[in-house]
């Protein structure tokens, strides 16, 4: 055989090879990308679950603001009935509007605070604020790192051919970002 | 690398981390290097005493001292230095993989450290501080442990991330708040995302095995140091072979004595520069450099002592546990100094900002904290 040929076939052989990983990269990261976002929903699924506990323990002692309650009350129903991310992402960020609005009226009830009960899921739900926070911040680097790799050169040649298209950032919400700026900070 | 925070550039995380990992890189290849040439030097000094002794007398006595210096960097090398060469590389990485999957099993036993009781407020905080970490590096949380000691100092050990263990003194907990827990956390957090603890013990080991092999050649030359009569030994070219002999000799000294010194100085280069990159990834997983600059504060006016000099644990500790100032070029932790001028670099957090929060939110004394 020719040169030529080798030269050929070695220059296909590398750009087969480059397909092949170029497309492992992707489908790595899309399963990133599923993966922290079970991590957020994992957390956020507990937070359902601690919200109708705490409503309960506290709304004997809070008579005058049964509003505050029922707007927390109303946003975690919201939040468990969205069906689409995009959808549960709003829903979780006013969810976590109304529960830092709640924090603060519980903060204004010494005695309630004082409750061990009380105390203890505060202390957990505070947790699980957080951890939400820090599933959220990787689930948004994951999904940077994976919107790069869809649109910058040779991944942006095949994502497209191969049915992969930017995802969506877990973006914090006008509601809560007015609510970080307003709310005192919470030291239990 | 140390001091010269005037010089430093603003930078953010992403590329401070990235900065560091290239550094650690090139000076592993360092180390690899310093145990390939050690080996190298070894393995031709023992080829050619051997060629000096067995060769015959007439050509013995044509051989000068600049022959000898000669063939050290004759090509093609000696056979015996090429396998001198690997023979050292592969040890020293041996001996790394060995002590990978020894060390942790050990090292819990060595500083008498504890699990974590999350019935206890404080250690159910450094719990929960311990997850939070781990989901923001996205991985499995490590096993929170903790040392009964007043002393300032945590670290984290383990072969992998899924093994990972992380440790904190009883007093650093009781001292920090949660945000410089976090900071403290994520530290130890980024030593397993990055994998230092496998390149630390693989570096400890490698600069081991040069140390030790270069103890063992000083003893035997020692021993071997006995007036000796040349002739029986030589036959008639005795005296000049014994002459040729001193001259390698004397190459090989100057192996042994710069070899250890070089390999143990790279291996605490890296060991600082594992501290920068944990800082760094630090404040990626926290977004907030505050925290782990007012923790470092504290440890600087604390006692971080939980280990003796050159233990194994000393490369994973926030701080160097030993008595030694940290600073000179035989510390396993950059000064603290130092590493606060670089946090303040990431995000540029204004200096006058951290005094502001670090007076409104540690009042009290570090000595006063501890209960």
């Amino acid at each position: 055989m020719s040169t030529g040929l080798y030269i050929f076939m070695g220059a296909g052989a590398l750009i087969v090879v480059s397909i092949i990983a170029i497309y492992n990269a992707l489908v790595a990261g899309r399963q990133q990308v599923q993966n922290a976002w079970s991590q957020i929903t994992v957390q956020l699924k507990r937070r359902h679950d601690l919200i109708p506990n705490l409503v309960n323990v506290v709304k004997g002692a809070m008579q005058s603001e049964q509003s505050q309650l029922t707007a927390v009350m109303a946003a975690r129903n919201q939040a468990i009935a969205a069906t689409s991310p995009q959808q549960s992402i709003r829903a979780e960020n006013a969810l976590t509007g109304a529960l830092r609005g709640l924090f603060a009226v519980v903060e204004a009830y010494p005695q309630l605070r004082s409750q061990e009960n009380v105390s203890a899921l505060m202390e957990e739900l505070s947790g699980t604020e957080n951890k939400i926070a820090f599933a959220r911040q990787h689930y948004n680097d994951v999904v940077q790192a994976q919107n790069i790799r869809v649109a910058s050169f040779t991944g942006l040649l095949f994502a497209r051919l191969f049915g992969f298209s930017p995802e969506s950032m877990f973006e914090v919400g006008s509601e809560e970002r007015a609510a970080i700026a307003a709310a005192p900070e919470v030291h239990l | 690398m140390a001091s010269g925070a005037p010089t430093l550039i603003n930078t953010d995380f992403a590329t401070a981390i990235q900065r560091n990992k290239d550094n650690t890189l090139l000076l592993f290849a360092f180390l690899v290097v310093i145990a390939g040439i050690f080996g190298y030097v070894l393995g031709w000094g023992g080829g050619i005493i051997h060629d000096i002794w067995t060769m015959p007398a007439a050509k013995v006595s044509h051989l000068t001292a600049d022959w000898v210096v000669r063939d050290l960097f004759s090509l093609p090398p000696r056979t015996s230095a090429l396998f001198g060469a690997l023979g050292m590389m592969a040890t020293g990485a041996l001996w790394g993989v060995l002590t990978l999957f020894l060390g942790a099993h050990i090292l819990a036993a060595f500083v008498g450290s504890r699990d974590a009781n999350a019935a206890l407020p404080a250690e159910q905080r450094f719990i929960s501080v311990v997850e939070e970490m781990a989901i923001a590096a996205g991985l499995p949380p490590p096993r929170a442990m903790i040392v009964d000691t007043p002393a300032l100092n945590a670290f984290a050990s383990g072969a992998s991330p899924e093994s990972a263990v992380i440790t904190i003194t009883r007093g650093l907990l009781q001292a920090c708040s949660r945000e410089e827990l976090q900071g403290v956390i994520g530290h130890e957090m980024g030593h397993i995302a990055d994998y230092d603890i496998r390149y630390s013990t693989v570096a400890t080991a490698m600069a081991g095995v040069i140390v030790l092999v270069a103890h063992a050649l000083r003893d035997l030359g020692r021993r071997l140091w006995a007036p000796r009569d040349a002739d029986e030994v030589g036959g008639g070219a005795g005296p000049w072979r014994l002459v040729l002999t001193l001259v390698v000799v004397a190459v090989l000294a100057v192996a042994v004595i710069v070899a250890p010194i070089a390999a143990r100085l790279v291996q605490l280069a890296i060991s600082r520069q594992r501290e920068y990159l944990a800082d760094a990834t630090s404040v990626k997983l926290t977004r907030n450099p505050a925290g782990l600059i007012e923790a470092l504060q504290r440890l600087q006016q604390g006692d971080t002592a939980i280990a003796r000099a050159g233990s194994p644990v000393a490369t994973l500790c926030i701080a160097a546990p030993d008595a030694l100032s940290s600073g000179d070029i035989f510390s396993t932790h950059p000064p603290l100094d130092d590493r606060i001028a670089r946090l303040r670099n990431l995000g540029g957090v204004a200096a006058t900002e951290v005094a502001e929060r670090a007076g409104a939110t540690a009042p009290q004394a570090i000595g006063s904290s501890i209960a």
